[in-house]
């Protein structure tokens, strides 16, 4: 009867621990809960198992709190291959601490089958090496990899304390170390106001204010036009403010980044760009930022795996972009999509208007505010050639536009439009060739970088000249004293007048 | 209230707006002689010159709408002018001799055809002269500086004519002799809006 009943605890602590590992991210696996116990390291050759004879009572410790427990699914085969590397740990040494404080310990540790721990065993200095006492490093819950834990005041009342950081990934791979049991890294506890007076040592001293660093949304760029500038935008989200938020950037093949600080724009989005004139090559590059506490950095990309950034010819030469990180395959797609949408020059334009008339023109938008336009002008009288520019200074659903524009009707017949018996005027009339320019205000409605519908109003300057001989001919038809002659110039006429004209665009490529 | 600046808004752009023709070469010549040689008798006194009516003749520029001093256009006034810069008197003939006897020659506009402007209270209008003394000694073509006056309004708009007048003193050239007077003319006709 007993047997029996100990077989059923038994299947319903395997169907638990089952049950967790299905719920169980496998990017960030399961760690186990801070215990002042020595936790359970994950290893291929020494594996814990929870007795099937313990109580009812033990087997429900096991499975909500014991870390044994919880590396059990770790025997079973893990999710992703085995890389057979233990996980890369980094670490900021923390030389000294405030005696009766808290002290916290910060590590970063990322490994592709997941981390276990890492560890951190501290001890009293000068103690034994049975004496470190081994706590378990909180994952941060806005930046992956990153971790932290306080080590409780009641141990920092002492004049020095040792420590190490060891971290395994869930295959079991490691130990990577930061110090180690033999040769652990010393902190100096002084009094308060001792610490106050020291010198400031800020690459090897970290004290933080509680917090955490701000968490990065960023869509990763891929693809950039050589000689353009490249904007990159980040969403930085934290509960303890964000500062120093920066773009670092580097050609690809050199060793050092350069900074470029990132601006607010509005609430948690962030912009930079880099200059155009540094375009000139592949980029890499990632973001980073800290909290008002100087808490991070909180990273999108890193120095050692930036993203890659490919400086592309303006000339319509496809290029595939590079493999995006699985994780962000979706992301990477989107913002690919719309970096191209973003990037398309050529266009054409539709319009018409009076006194203008309309007309067909090829767009050219060499920088996002400018564009420049020519093509055909035909306003019923004849045909003629025009071009321009555009001012768009905003990229909105409604922007307002400045157009400057100028052309020149070839050959025109006024005659269709006036009724005039005369033979020598008619003449005049059916040779009508003009110069104009105009200067409209407008507004465009729709996406400038596909369509975009406009209404445009200005005043337009008129130039024309009127061939003396057929004046004089027209003269001379109404000369009635033969002993008269008239001889009259080209004459020049010239209006300028409002005009107004709507059309669209359509950028395509 | 607020339609009024939105209406004076909307037609901002149109002040300033206008249309214009402009020709600074306008020339009329006319011949003394109506195309016959040397009507003029050798060394006339210029003061007769008038005697033998070759001083008077008629300019006509037909019926074209721009040539009145002001015309409306719809929204629009068309005013237009017709400035006489200059004039001459060429000779045209070099062996009937030259002008360097003549001592003064006056073009005017007569008010009305048949008006002798040699003779007291006629009323005639000085447009441009010549003063041997003030220009210098001419020789084949005689140079009237032009006093800027605007021929439109002396166009008849009847007849679309002007009556004008040569009046000389001094000596004419030795042998018989024919001129051309000619007038430069510079025509502006310009609407503005509104």
């Amino acid at each position: 009867m007993h047997l029996r009943t100990l077989l059923i605890v038994a299947a319903a602590c395997v169907c638990v621990g089952a049950g967790a590992l299905a719920q169980t991210d496998t990017g960030t696996p399961a760690q186990p809960d801070a215990s002042t116990s020595a936790p359970a390291k994950p290893s291929k050759k020494k594996k814990k198992s929870g007795t099937k004879k313990s109580s009812k009572k033990s087997s429900r410790k096991k499975k909500s709190s014991s870390p044994a427990a919880a590396t059990q699914p770790v025997s079973l085969e893990p999710p992703v291959p085995d890389d057979g590397e233990p996980p890369q740990l980094t670490h900021q040494i923390v030389a000294t601490g405030v005696r009766g404080k808290p002290l916290t310990i910060a590590a970063h540790a990322i490994d592709a089958n997941g981390v276990f721990g890492p560890i951190l065993s501290v001890r009293k200095k000068g103690l034994g090496a049975g004496d470190y006492v081994p706590i378990k490093m909180t994952p941060s819950k806005i930046v992956p990899g990153d971790y932290s834990v306080d080590v409780p005041a009641a141990l920092t009342n002492v004049d020095a304390l040792e420590y190490y950081i060891e971290a395994w990934d869930i295959a079991g791979n490691g130990p990577s170390r930061a110090g180690s049991a033999e040769q652990p890294i010393a902190v100096s506890l002084e009094e308060d106001k001792k610490v106050a007076a020291a010198p400031a040592l800020p690459t090897t001293v970290t004290i933080k204010p509680k917090g955490a660093p701000p968490a990065i949304t960023h869509a990763a760029l891929t693809q950039a036009l050589k000689g353009k500038p490249v904007e990159i935008n980040a969403r930085l989200v934290g509960d303890t403010g964000v500062q120093g938020a920066v773009v670092m950037f580097r050609h690809a093949g050199e060793k050092e980044y350069k900074a470029l600080p990132m601006g607010n724009i509005g609430g948690d989005d962030y912009t930079a760009t880099i200059p155009a004139a540094m375009t000139t090559s592949d980029i890499e590059y990632y973001v980073e930022a800290f909290d008002q506490y100087g808490n991070g950095p909180a990273r999108s990309g890193a120095p050692n795996v930036p993203y890659a950034l490919r400086v592309m010819d303006p000339s319509p030469a496809p290029v595939a972009a590079a493999a995006p990180p699985p994780e962000a395959a979706r992301v990477h797609k989107q913002a690919l999509d719309e970096d191209q949408a973003s990037q398309t020059i050529i266009g054409l334009g539709i319009d018409g208007g009076a006194p203008g008339g309309g007309g067909a023109t090829l767009l050219v938008r060499p920088l996002w505010w400018l564009r420049l336009n020519a093509g055909l002008a035909y306003n019923a009288i004849g045909l003629g050639y025009r071009g321009g520019i555009t001012l768009a200074p905003g990229d909105w659903a409604v922007t307002p536009t400045l157009n400057l524009d100028a052309g020149h009707y070839l050959s025109g017949d006024m005659t269709k439009f006036v009724t005039v018996s005369d033979p020598t005027e008619r003449a005049l009339l059916s040779k009508t060739t003009y110069t104009f320019a105009t200067a409209q205000l407008g507004l465009e409605f729709g996406s400038q970088r596909r369509f975009s519908f406009y209404l445009r109003g200005g005043i337009t300057y008129v130039f024309s000249t009127l061939s003396g001989a057929d004046i004089t001919a027209i003269a001379a038809a109404h000369n009635g004293d033969p002993n008269n002659t008239f001889t009259v110039g080209d004459a020049k006429v010239s209006a300028i007048a409002p005009c107004a004209s709507l059309g669209f665009n359509i950028f395509v490529y | 209230m607020r339609n009024l600046k939105t209406i004076a808004l909307l037609l901002l752009p149109l002040f300033g707006c206008f249309a214009q023709l402009e020709d600074q070469t306008v020339t009329v010549s006319h011949n003394l002689c109506g195309g016959a040689t040397n009507c003029m008798p050798a060394a006339l006194p210029l003061g007769l010159i008038q005697v033998s009516g070759s001083n008077t003749f008629t300019v006509n520029f037909g019926d074209q709408p721009l040539l009145k001093p002001s015309s409306d256009l719809g929204p629009a006034t068309l005013n237009t002018s017709l400035i006489l810069g200059g004039a001459g008197v060429q000779l045209q003939n070099p062996a009937s001799g030259d002008f360097t006897q003549v001592q003064t020659i006056s073009l005017l506009i007569a008010p009305t055809s048949g008006v002798d402007c040699s003779s007291a209270g006629s009323n005639c209008t000085l447009v441009a002269d010549y003063d041997k003394t003030r220009d210098g000694t001419a020789n084949q073509s005689i140079v009237l500086k032009g006093h800027s006056v605007d021929l439109i309004q002396y166009i008849s708009t009847t007849t679309h004519s002007v009556q004008l007048q040569l009046q000389a003193t001094g000596t004419g050239p030795n042998n018989a002799w024919n001129a051309d007077v000619s007038m430069d003319m510079a025509l502006k006709a310009r609407a503005n809006f509104p």
